[in-house]
Formats: C-alpha cells, structure tokens, sequence
C-alpha cells in the first residue's frame, strides 16, 4: 500500500494496485458516516472501434454501445437487478457513461463489506440475454428521447460537430434511436468480454473507511474470480486535423433566446515544455480572468445589455484544447464580435493571478469536505493523468505570469468554431 | 453537533457547531406570508442586494472581494413554502483555521452585512445600471422556462390547478410583474422587506458560536419586529372529480403530471408518515411501486418523480413517456395510490423504503446546506430534526401508510403533448 501525501493539504490517498492488476485509491474520512465507491471502466462511448491482442482488425460496434452495457450490467443471474440487493441495506446504487468511461457507484452507510463486494460482484459477472436486450432498448430511447427534447443537448452536440472532423465527441453518449435499435447482444459481450476487466479499471473509495481493510477486501474479492484473459484491447485513435470543421453554425431550437458557443480549438503540441498540470491549471486561470464574473468584459456586456448569461471553460479533448465561451443573448452578433475581440488579447495581471491562485487553493482545501467530490476529483486525475496529483497546490504556486504569457501566445484565435442556436423563427 | 440558539430582539441566531467540515456555511433567512404580488418584487431584491452595494458597485467588484476572502461565496435564494416566502442570503468561506489572519473571522462576517445594509441607492432609487441588468436577467429566466419541459408542466399543471392559489405563483412573478417593477418601487419595498420580514441568522462550522453571534449581533443592524405569525401551510382546493386538462408543446416526448390533495393530515404524518409513503410510492428509485410498475414491468418511461408538497397539502407524480403510453401510465399510477390506500403494501417494501431513508438521513447528516435547511424549518415550522426523524422513521408501520393513502384526493390530470414534430 502506497500512501500519497498530498502536498500542503494534509490530506493522504491511499493507493493500491489490486493482485497488480486494478489500481484502487482510497481517502479516508472518519468524521462522516458514509462511504461512496466508484467502480470505474476505462470504455466510454467515443470508443466504437478497438482492436484486440496487439492484432490489427479493427472490431466495430454501435454508437451507444457503452451506456447499453451500463444499462444492462444491473440485471442478475436470477432474475432480480442490484438495485434489488442494495434496497436491502438502504444503499444508493447507480451509473454513468461519459464519452471516455463508464462509472458504477454506490453511496452506503452500512454493511460496507456486503455492499462494496457486490459493486465488485455485480459489475464483473456477466449476465447478458436477448430477452434483457430487447426490454432494455425501449427504456433507453424514452431516456434517450428525454434528454434530446433538452434544446442544450442538441445544441451541444451540433457544436462538437463543429469542431471536430474524426473524434466521436460530437456522438450522442446514449446512441441515436437507430443505433440502440440496431444494438446485438453478440456486440454487447464483445465490449464487455474484453473491456470488463480489472486490468482495464480502476476503483476509488472515499468516506468512513480503513484503507488496509478495503484494499483487503477488494483484492479477496477480486482472487476469487475466474477472470477470462486479457486481451489488451486499444480503442482507434483518430488523426483529428487541427482545424475546426466550420467557422460558423446556425440551428434553431426551442429556446426564448440565443444560445451561443464560441470555441477555440488548439492542438498540444504547440504547448512543448509545459508542465502538463500547470496547462491546465493555467488555462482555467486565462478563461476565468478574461471571460469570468471579475472581467472587464463580463461586466460591460452586461452593463449594455447585451447579454442574459455567460461562462466560460476550457477542456482537453484528445490531441486538443478547447477553449470555450457560452452565451445567452438576444443580440448573437454583437456579442460574438465582443468575445473575439477579447479572445485577441487575452491577458493576466500579476494581482489577479495571485488572487485567483489564492482562491484556488482554498478550493482545494474545502474539496475535501464532500466525499464524492474528493471521489470525483481523483476519478477526472486517475483519467487525465493517470494517477492522484500530490502536489496540485504547488504546482499552482509555481505558476508566473511569464509562463501564463507564453502559452497565451500559442493560441491560434483564429481556429475558432461558434454555433449559434436560435429561437424557432415560428415563435 | 451541537445546536444552540442566540436570541435578540428583531432576529434569532441558530448554530450547529461541528468539526465535520472546512467550510463555514451562513443564511441570513427573511420570511413572511406569501403574498402573491410581492413574490417578484422579493425575488427582484433578493438579487439586487447580492449583485453589488454602495462599496462594491460592479458586481466584478464583489467577486474581487470574496476571492480576496480566499473564495467566499455569498449568493441568494428564494424560495415559497407553502404559504411562506423565504429569501435566504447565503455566505460560505474556509474555516478561519486554515488562514494565517487572526482578524479573518471578523473580517469575514462582516461582509455580507455590510453588503445587506448599505446597497447602491441613491435619492431614493437603485442604481440603474445594476438594475437593469436584474431586471433584464430575471425577464429572461422567465420566458426560458419554456425551454424546460417538466418545468414547463409543471408550471401549466398548476395554473390550471388554481391559477388563484398561492401554490400556482411563480417566485419569479410574472412578466407584467417583473416589467413594472422601477428602481424606485423596489427601493421602497427594501424598506419594508428589512422592516417587516421576520428574520433568523442560521450558521453551521466548527467556530466560536459565542464569538460569531457577537460580531453577527455588532454588525446586523436589523429593525424587524417579531410581531405577527406566519401561517406555513396552503389548504388548496379539493375536487370532487379530478380535472383533466391536454396542452402541445413544442417537445418530442409527452410530459404527464398527476396531482393529488393532501386533506386533514396529522402532525405525525407531515412531519414522517408522508415522506415514508412517497419513498415506498414513488421516490424509492427502481423498487419503488409506481416506478416498478410503469418502468421495470410496463417500460413506458425512463424515469419517474414525486414531490412530496406538504406545505401545499398536495402530493404531484410526474413522468416523460411517448405519446402512445400516456392513457395505460394513467392507470397504472392510479392503481398503485389506490393500493397504498388499501394497504397492499409488503413487508419488503416497507423494510425497503425504512432502509434507504435511514441511509438518506445519515447521509444528509453529513452534509451542511442540509442540516442548515433540516434547522431552519425546524425554527420556523416545528419540523422534526434529522435524528427526531430518524426515530420516527423506525417507527412507521404500513397501516399508517394505509391511513395516509385514503387522504390522498385526485385533483387533476395534466398532459403536455407533443406537436409530433422534433423540437
């Protein structure tokens, strides 16, 4: 058992890799009740193509196929599903699918030995059927119809398109109608044969819990298994041009004002010698600067009316990082012109970024008052970096204003993709 | 935890002291009876008073501030219960321990007081630029409710419910309210609102409560005056036949709401029974009555909700399913309030829905906006605490479940239809 202090917080991960196959992280927190696990697969939706065994076939399977499995992984061999056997200890069961993986969780507050062996039992135990398959479909395209009469799903998904020529991004997670449909129970267990499997997952369990114990527990578990071998599988990478795939999109929706998202797409390899953290880091400090509730321009689209909303983020999508800015407005084209302007000359002052790294680090320090987001957050690290960052304070401190003007320079604004959602003209 | 309480004159302090958590969690909590032209003028202020003040006349100028107080955060919410308007100004900020200021607690919580007592007023009016921008903002999340299909049932369900009743208002107020509203009316109302709203100051953290209540009492200079009781509770009217109404929206799923009167419950029953009886109907997730039947056994739907409105004295299900599905979801629902009331409920189920609300309450237990919120409906409408609740919940048994579900009386039917077209 390793265990990771994380620098200046006063805080320790717990870190074992499980009969060196499942890596599980642990933090340990004896003022709460609660324990919360996250059993996490590293298969999302983006991953449609993969190969096996280091050969070159390439085995293709429907768009939706991981949030399927997610869906169908809670049916048990006799009959019932895990909800059924969590109902007994007043345990909180679910699952999610992302683009890059999918996450089983639980929330209990007793029996943690019985619970945290069923997450481990339930997930790996296959328990696929036709029957199962055709039921499940009908209950995914009801989600599936939820979730798109959302006019911010569409409106999100059309921007991806955008942006991106190859990546799977731009792909609903669910699938489309057609793709859930179109969904075989033989291409069900080729996902789960050979992405299930502890080699391909990683755990983390945060709350009331002795780390020695749980790491005990889970590697018991984990021993009496008869695991099928691992056959390695690597998801296609796609060679995604560095251009944005169109300048400028229009689409209607059911919405009352404009939506409007600009983004600026920027391939990493412009960015050598940069610390991979401080890229990060640096870059939620540029967006919130320029974009935020303390910038000059925030304040003076609203102070004209311009406009009802706006945020702004940055994400690291594959070989790329996009920088985006979302906004609520009656008058789209003003404030596009607005926000490329400030895209041109982005900035940092010395008061503002000590400031906003103060901030920063007093947010990592009450992170650590919820155990699901300290669960969440080692869950994004293990994701992004592979593993817990032990000294995400430090890192914070060390950034100068110089560096943040260096990568600032890398930017091409002009790779700049915006969608526009507009209200139906028949409103 | 330790819960005391410091009494003045014009406002009570509540505290819980608790080393579980870093953070400091505040809510300075006005209330009232509702009225229903006032909501949107409450709500109005509300933002008003956290978007900026005389010292800070940008709302850039604020964030600088809290940032600077290591990332404080100091928003507000308001909120109806029942027959009770609530406007809570929140204040969060790190526990003084993990910053080398021996003045940071001083320093901290006199800030959003300062803010409350001394906004950007000037002969009499708010500052226009600011207010604009409220204005503007709260007209726009009025019209985008639209853009939300359950939130948008919900809205039409109740106005077709009782456009009258006070459970049918927005605290948002309408259009034509929000538009009349001027920098001088809502000026005037501010006067009145710090005069005459009741008042309490709820904080939970691990700190000096003695110390906090003397700087809260040193720097709240509030004028409210104890003098007049506020009635929680909404009797809305009963039906003798449930009304049923059909609208088209612009959505590609069809969005059913079913609402029930709640009629002559007892105190047991509102302050446990019913949450126990939502839990075993509806809210219990996939062993749930209503949501078995409709998703696990029938796959109309993906999801299924309830909110359990007991301040209104109505109980609401609501579920998202294709058009073809709505008339056999009906039946279904029926059928399952109509065996609570017959008391067809198993052992299972009822050690099902013991189970899992006893895991919610720990788990609430550990959270700060929860046992802010378990206190101050304790205070303010005799609600149990969260371990008072937990000794009730043991208790339940399924004849009470029965007895509650002969009180429930269907008022209405609401389905929002699709056009048939993709939104």
């Amino acid at each position: 058992m390793k265990e990771i202090e994380l620098k200046g917080l006063k805080e320790t991960i717990y870190y074992e890799k499980v009969l060196n196959q499942m890596p599980l992280y642990m933090w340990k927190n004896e003022r709460v009740k609660g324990v919360y696990s996250a059993l996490c697969v590293h298969y999302g939706s983006i991953d449609q193509e993969f190969k096996l065994n280091g050969k070159n076939k390439y085995y293709k399977v429907p768009s939706g196929i991981a949030h399927f499995i997610e869906h169908l992984n809670f049916y048990e061999s006799d009959g019932s599903t895990a909800t059924d056997f969590y109902a007994k200890y007043g345990s909180e069961v679910n699952a999610f699918t992302t683009f890059d993986y999918t996450c089983y969780h639980l929330y209990a507050t007793n029996a943690i030995k019985e619970n945290v062996n069923h997450l481990l039992d339930f997930v790996l135990t296959p328990n696929f059927n036709k029957k199962m398959v055709n039921k499940e479909k009908n209950i995914i395209i009801e989600e599936l119809s939820m979730d798109q009469d959302l006019p911010d799903t569409k409106f999100f998904y059309t921007h991806y398109k955008n942006l991106f020529h190859k990546y799977k991004y731009s792909e609903f997670i669910t699938g489309t109608k057609e793709d859930v449909e179109s969904t075989t129970i033989e291409d069900i267990e080729l996902v789960y044969d050979n992405f299930y499997h502890p080699k391909n997952m990683f755990m983390v369990v945060t709350g009331n819990i002795d780390p020695y114990d749980m790491a005990k527990l889970v590697e018991e578990n984990l021993k009496k298994k008869k695991l099928p071998a691992y056959k390695n599988p690597k998801p296609k990478k796609y060679r995604e041009d560095s251009k944005i795939v169109n300048a400028y999109t229009e689409l209607e929706g059911n919405v009352e004002n404009a939506k409007v998202k600009i983004s600026v797409k920027t391939p990493l390899s412009v960015f050598k010698n940069v610390d991979e953290v401080e890229l990060r880091l640096m870059f939620s400090l540029i967006m919130n600067s320029n974009f935020g509730p303390t910038s000059d321009l925030k304040e003076d689209l609203m102070e004209k009316g311009l406009i009802n909303y706006m945020g702004a983020n940055r994400s690291f999508i594959g070989d790329y990082l996009i920088m985006t800015v979302t906004i609520e407005t009656k008058y789209p084209k003003d404030v596009i012109k607005e926000i490329k302007e400030q895209f041109k000359k982005l900035e940092m002052t010395e008061e503002n970024l000590r400031r906003k790294v103060n901030s920063n680090i007093a947010t990592l320090v009450l992170m650590f008052d919820d155990i699901m987001n300290v669960n969440s957050t080692i869950q994004d690290e293990v994701l992004t970096y592979g593993n817990v960052v032990d000294n995400l304070k430090e890192h914070l401190e060390n950034i100068t204003l110089e560096e943040i003007n260096k990568v600032i320079k890398k930017v091409d604004i002009k790779n700049m993709a915006v969608t526009v959602l507009n209200p139906k003209k028949t409103k | 935890m330790k819960y005391q309480k410091f009494e003045f004159d014009t406002y009570n302090i509540y505290t819980i002291k608790t080393d579980k958590f870093k953070n400091c969690h505040m809510e300075i909590t006005f209330y009232d009876n509702a009225k229903p032209e006032e909501l949107g003028l409450r709500n109005f202020l509300v933002d008003m008073l956290c978007h900026s003040s005389k010292k800070y006349p940008k709302r850039k100028d604020l964030v600088i501030k809290l940032e600077e107080l290591y990332q404080s955060y100091f928003y507000g919410v308001s909120s109806r219960v029942g027959n009770m308007v609530m406007n809570s100004f929140i204040y969060d900020f790190i526990n003084p321990e993990f910053v080398n200021d021996p003045k940071f607690l001083e320093n901290t919580l006199k800030l959003p007081f300062e803010v409350l007592e001394n906004p950007n007023v000037t002969n009499a009016a708010f500052d226009e630029r600011t207010f604009k921008i409220i204005q503007k903002r709260i007209l726009s999340d009025i019209e985008s409710i639209k853009e939300n299909p359950t939130n948008y049932a919900f809205r039409r369900a109740l106005y077709h419910m009782d456009k009258d009743s006070i459970t049918s208002k927005s605290v948002l107020g309408t259009k034509e309210e929000v538009e009349a509203i001027t920098k001088e009316s809502l000026y005037a109302y501010y006067e009145k609102f710090i005069k005459k709203s009741l008042c309490n100051i709820y904080i939970i953290g691990d700190l000096d409560m003695e110390e906090v209540a003397k700087i809260i009492h040193k720097n709240f200079h509030n004028n409210c005056l104890k003098n007049h009781r506020v009635e929680a509770f909404v009797e809305n009217k009963t039906r003798k036949k449930e009304k049923i109404f059909k609208e088209q929206g612009d959505f590609s799923q069809n969005r059913l709401v079913v609402g029930f009167n709640l009629e002559k419950l007892t105190k047991e029953e509102m302050a446990c029974t019913l949450t126990f009886f939502n839990e075993v109907l509806c809210s219990g997730g996939l062993k749930a009555k209503i949501y078995k039947s409709l998703r696990e056994d029938n796959e109309l739907c993906y999801s299924v909700s309830s909110i359990n409105s007991k301040y209104d004295h109505m109980y609401f299900i609501y579920v998202g399913l294709d058009k073809k599905n709505v008339p056999l979801a009906i039946k279904l629902i029926k059928k399952c309030v109509k065996e609570m009331a017959q008391g067809k409920i198993s052992e299972e189920e009822m050690d099902f829905a013991r189970k899992q609300l006893l895991t919610y309450l720990d788990v609430v237990m550990d959270n700060q906006n929860s046992l802010i919120n378990n206190y101050t409906f304790h205070t303010i409408a005799n609600g149990p605490l969260f371990d008072e609740l937990k000794e009730s919940v043991k208790n339940i048994t399924a004849n009470d479940l029965k007895n509650l579900g002969k009180k429930l009386k269907l008022n209405f039917i609401y389905e929002l239809e699709s056009k048939g077209e993709e939104a």
